[in-house]
């Protein structure tokens, strides 16, 4: 299957969700988003990180460096209590933008 | 929360650079490890994982993006916009350095005045506990059941009653105000003394800056002497040691040890008088400096009474309590029988309600003038704004065909507004603070104004500052940004340089010059009017020779009584054989001094009841010394016959006996009968810039406190000679004050002289900036058109046209604006007419002068760009173009 990229407007939605479980490095969210979607979804590198930075610099993520299974450093992103309002928001924008699109798809 | 955060963020980026930097290419790093290491897992040579993993990141690329997400700040600007800001306004440094400082000196002055009427209106004293607990309580008379608008203050003996009442107040006070002669050592001085209860300073909280305050052991009956003294008296006559207390204080002529001193800036509460209070004593000391004093009998509104009020008490409870109290308390013989007793928070009361309307009056005339000049410093940085805006319209329209957003313009606008705007706001910070420094250092008959050092500049006035500066630049810079990103980009760029003269559409910039035109008008008028108003005052004729004539207050409290006479006797007569004086002669009140006694007077035969009438007190050779013609008679000798004898002024001669002559009649003053020796051509006894008022002169008694006039040849040293004089026939006559006839108009003068000399310089200032504003439409207005000058130019059109052309708009524009500003100025002026001296505001010299003078000043303005045509070489101008 071709892998598509990341609808526009989603992608800060998916970080959310994804660090929303577990506080995750940037490849780790990079895999964990195209692991999830089979691969449907690619997210490179020059949309995520600046996401990452925008979000942290709002106060949404926070980050620490940790140490990771294989003994690297790797700078650990996580939501912060704005965050997770933000995802709530994020989340319930989502749900009616696709019940709208599936009341039109219906109707057709 | 996330303003906060992307504050933090930037400032992060800028101060942590290298830290930050590492960081990033550490993390960028972590994921080109993991993904070469996945990508070898799937097969792939470990150096050609390597290789791929880069290639996906693109990691230069990536950085750059981060960078620009992470230095964005405050309306998304990032410091690449500030950087760009800065090096703009750095090009047009002219424009821009007038811009930031008009914008200085309009924010400087609207903070100061902010802060100066504030202080003066609206804030409590320092250091006062809870302030708004604490109350001024009057009486208020109704006369046909409307409020008479009197605030007066209580006898202490209504006050005592209303001290009874124990469920409104928890402390209540009762204080008064009066002069008196302090010296320690040679020093003397005549200062503003405070009577308080012992309870005063504990009920405000007053906490003092060394020893103790006044408390309820020291005011008791018959208790001992104690005074407490102002930190600047400390700093002044006590070189701000510790070793002060227990030293003693004479206050007239008595001697007080000072136990105390207040807090820095501490002047009491109330801020109506010329002075503020240097001493304050018991309440129960009164005696001690004057065992017949009446201060515990009578009653007026310089008596005041504060109260704190008990928790849960509200201020209209409180009034209705004591209302209902009055009545009881009320003398039935008084015949001001107060109706109701009204409360003011102490922010309010520091200035007596009845006074707060007339002051306020001035204070508006301030805030006007300094609004005025804020707005035409806004017009002038709108104006620059706008013309930077115009001049870079090529650049826009480049920048928009290229593809960047009108947002990103409109935001790289505001962001150079804002910098202006930081910069100007900063500056006039400065200025102000500066201001205040000089307010505060301002000659001694500026004392009004010592008030000034007091309020320091506050957190929050830097804020309101800051907020003025930032809120103007912002709106000023907004519309250009508007209207210069709105635009059509192949328009703007065809366009942009040339357009053609004809254009009788008026752009933006002519609509701000015609509104600057119009504040300078309005400003020049108020000034004019003010300055005109002053030199009425200063032409008026005090009735008398004003020159050459020394003022020496003399205070005799440490001589006894029945030797004053003499002393003064000794004084006059050992004064006029010295070289260099003229003649020599005392009174009671220096001439145009103000502030004189009322006796009972009355015709003999004529009047049954019997009138107060102004008095001044004066000795022999009062009129010939201070060159007061007498129109009828002669006036008063050393012969003791003369001290039965009266002097009346003209107004009171033509009052009593419009159809005979006065001298030889009889009238009684305090039930002294006294003859009429003479008639002076004066209007009153006090002040010639007061209304006429019919008044009586009596020979001088054997009060404390006098005036010594001498007319001298020189000023020159006579100061000295005459403090020598005085100590070798008693060096127990205090002199707490010598000055010239001069100087002593001047400081009657005083408030006037400030309001027209601030005036006068702000609307100096408001013409200075139209002018500037002139300039700055016409030269850039030149500017865009070079290539239709040099045009024209080659088609052979004569230079001088072209100048008569640009001078005839300029005059249009600008007559518009005079026209519009005359206007408004006299609708304005008609506000403040009453503190006008002889001057209405329809004033047709003042305006028709200021619009000579503001169209001169336009005309000059625009002529200076015009050498621009006039040096156009047209072969050149077309080709560079």
């Amino acid at each position: 299957m071709d892998r598509i990229d990341v609808p526009q407007g989603t992608l800060e939605l998916l970080i959310l969700t994804i660090l929303h479980r577990t506080p995750l490095h940037g490849y780790g969210i990079a895999q964990l988003l195209s692991e999830r979607t089979e691969s449907l979804f690619q997210v490179n590198a020059g949309s995520l990180f600046p996401a990452l930075h925008r979000l942290e610099r709002d106060g949404i993520l926070a980050a620490d460096w940790r140490t990771t299974d294989s003994n690297r450093r790797a700078k650990y992103y996580r939501l912060t209590a704005a965050g997770k309002k933000q995802l709530a928001r994020e989340t319930e924008r989502w749900r009616r933008i696709t019940a709208a699109i599936a009341s039109v798809q219906e109707a057709i | 929360m996330k303003l906060l955060s992307r504050c933090r963020s930037a400032l992060n980026w800028l101060f942590r650079r290298r830290k930050q930097e590492a960081d990033l290419a550490e993390e960028l790093q972590t994921f080109i490890d993991f993904s070469a290491a996945d990508k070898e897992r799937a097969g792939l040579s470990a150096p050609e994982a390597r290789r791929q993993a880069r290639l996906d990141l693109g990691i230069e690329g990536v950085k750059e993006q981060v960078r620009e997400v992470r230095s964005e700040f405050l309306f998304g600007s990032s410091w690449q916009d500030i950087r760009y800001g800065c090096r703009m306004l750095v090009k047009n440094r002219g424009f821009a350095i007038t811009a930031v400082l008009t914008l200085a000196i309009g924010v400087a002055s609207a903070t100061t005045v902010f802060t100066f009427v504030r202080a003066m209106l609206f804030q409590p004293p320092v250091g006062v506990v809870e302030p708004d607990r604490v109350f001024g309580t009057y009486m208020r008379l109704k006369v046909f059941d409307k409020d008479y608008g009197d605030y007066r203050g209580f006898a202490y003996p209504q006050f005592e009653a209303l001290r009874q009442v124990q469920d409104v107040y928890s402390t209540m006070v009762w204080y008064a105000r009066r002069m008196a002669v302090i010296s320690i050592g040679d020093y003397a001085d005549s200062v503003s003394l405070e009577y308080v209860m012992g309870d005063h300073f504990a009920m405000l909280g007053t906490v003092p800056t060394l020893g103790r305050a006044i408390d309820s052991r020291d005011d008791v009956v018959g208790g001992p002497p104690v005074a407490m003294i102002s930190y600047e008296l400390w700093q002044s006559q006590f070189g701000g040691t510790a070793d002060v207390l227990g030293r003693a204080l004479s206050i007239d002529g008595q001697n007080f040890p000072i136990i105390g001193v207040a807090p820095k800036s501490y002047v009491g509460v109330d801020l109506d008088w010329v002075q503020f209070p240097q001493v304050w004593i018991p309440l129960r000391n009164a005696p001690i400096l004057n065992p017949t004093s009446t201060i515990l009998k009578t009653r007026g509104a310089w008596m005041r009474v504060l109260g704190r009020l008990k928790p849960g008490v509200s201020q209209a409870a409180a009034e209705a309590r004591l209302t209902q109290l009055i009545s009881v308390v009320n003398d039935p013989t008084d015949k001001y029988h107060p109706d109701f007793v009204a409360l003011a928070p102490l922010s309010h009361a520091r200035i007596n309600p009845r006074m707060r309307g007339d002051m306020s009056g001035f204070f508006a005339v301030l805030m006007t003038v300094s609004v005025l000049i804020l707005l035409a410093a806004c017009f002038n940085v709108g104006s620059f704004l706008i013309g930077q805006a115009a001049t870079r319209k090529h650049e826009m329209a480049v920048r928009l065909a290229l593809g960047a957003s009108r947002r990103r313009l409109i935001r790289q606008l505001l962001t150079e507004a804002t910098i202006l705007g930081f910069t100007a706001t900063s500056i006039g910070f400065l200025f102000s603070v500066l201001l205040a420094r000089i307010a505060a250092n301002l000659p001694p008959f500026f004392s009004g104004f010592q008030l000034y050092s007091g309020p320091s500049i506050e957190p929050d006035v830097l804020v309101f500052a800051l907020g003025l500066g930032l809120i103007t630049t912002f709106v000023f810079g907004f519309i250009p940004a508007v209207l210069v990103s709105g635009r059509d980009p192949w328009l703007g760029m065809k366009n942009s340089r040339g357009g053609s003269w004809g254009g009788s559409r008026v752009s933006p910039r002519q609509c701000v010059l015609v509104l600057q035109v119009t504040l300078a008008v309005v400003l020049a008028v108020t000034g004019a009017l003010y300055s005109k108003s002053l030199y009425h005052l200063t032409q008026l004729n005090p009735g008398f020779t004003a020159d050459r004539l020394l003022l020496a207050d003399v205070n005799e409290v440490k001589i006894p009584t029945d030797q004053r006479e003499a002393f003064d006797r000794a004084l006059l007569s050992q004064l006029r054989t010295l070289p260099g004086v003229v003649s020599a002669t005392i009174s009671a009140f220096p001439p145009t001094g103000g502030g004189l006694p009322r006796l009972q007077f009355r015709i003999p035969g004529v009047d049954q009841e019997s009138y107060f009438m102004a008095v001044e007190l004066v000795g022999p050779m009062y009129f010939e010394t201070t060159g007061t013609p007498v129109s009828v008679g002669r006036e008063f000798t050393d012969t003791p016959s003369d001290q039965a004898s009266v002097i009346i002024n003209e107004l009171l001669a033509r009052k009593l006996w419009p159809n005979s002559s006065p001298i030889g009649k009889t009238v009684e003053t305090n039930g002294m009968l006294r003859q009429v020796i003479g008639v002076v051509p004066l209007p009153n006894c006090w002040d010639h810039l007061s209304e006429p008022d019919p008044c009586v002169f009596i020979p001088l008694d054997t009060r404390t406190t006098k005036t010594m006039e001498i007319k001298v040849t020189t000023y020159n040293g006579m100061a000295e000679t005459f403090r020598h004089a005085v100590r070798e026939l008693n060096p127990n006559v205090l002199i707490p004050q010598i000055r010239t006839i001069e100087d002593h108009l001047y400081e009657r003068l005083s408030v006037q002289i400030i309001a027209s000399s601030a005036t006068g310089v702000l609307a100096a200032l408001g013409v200075v900036l139209s002018a500037i504003g002139c300039y700055a439409v016409f030269s850039s207005m030149m500017k865009e058109r070079t290539k239709d000058i040099a045009l024209r130019l080659a088609l052979g059109a004569p230079a001088s046209r072209l100048i008569g052309h640009i001078v005839m708009r300029s005059v249009i524009l600008c007559g518009t604006g005079v026209a519009t500003g005359t206007a408004l100025a006299v609708l304005i002026a008609t506000q403040f007419e009453e503190q006008l001296f002889q001057v209405r505001p329809a004033d047709l010299t003042v305006l028709t002068g200021t619009a000579v003078l503001i169209i001169a000043v336009a005309v000059a303005a625009t002529v200076v760009p015009c050498r621009i045509i006039a040096r156009t070489d047209p072969a050149s101008a077309l080709k560079t173009l």
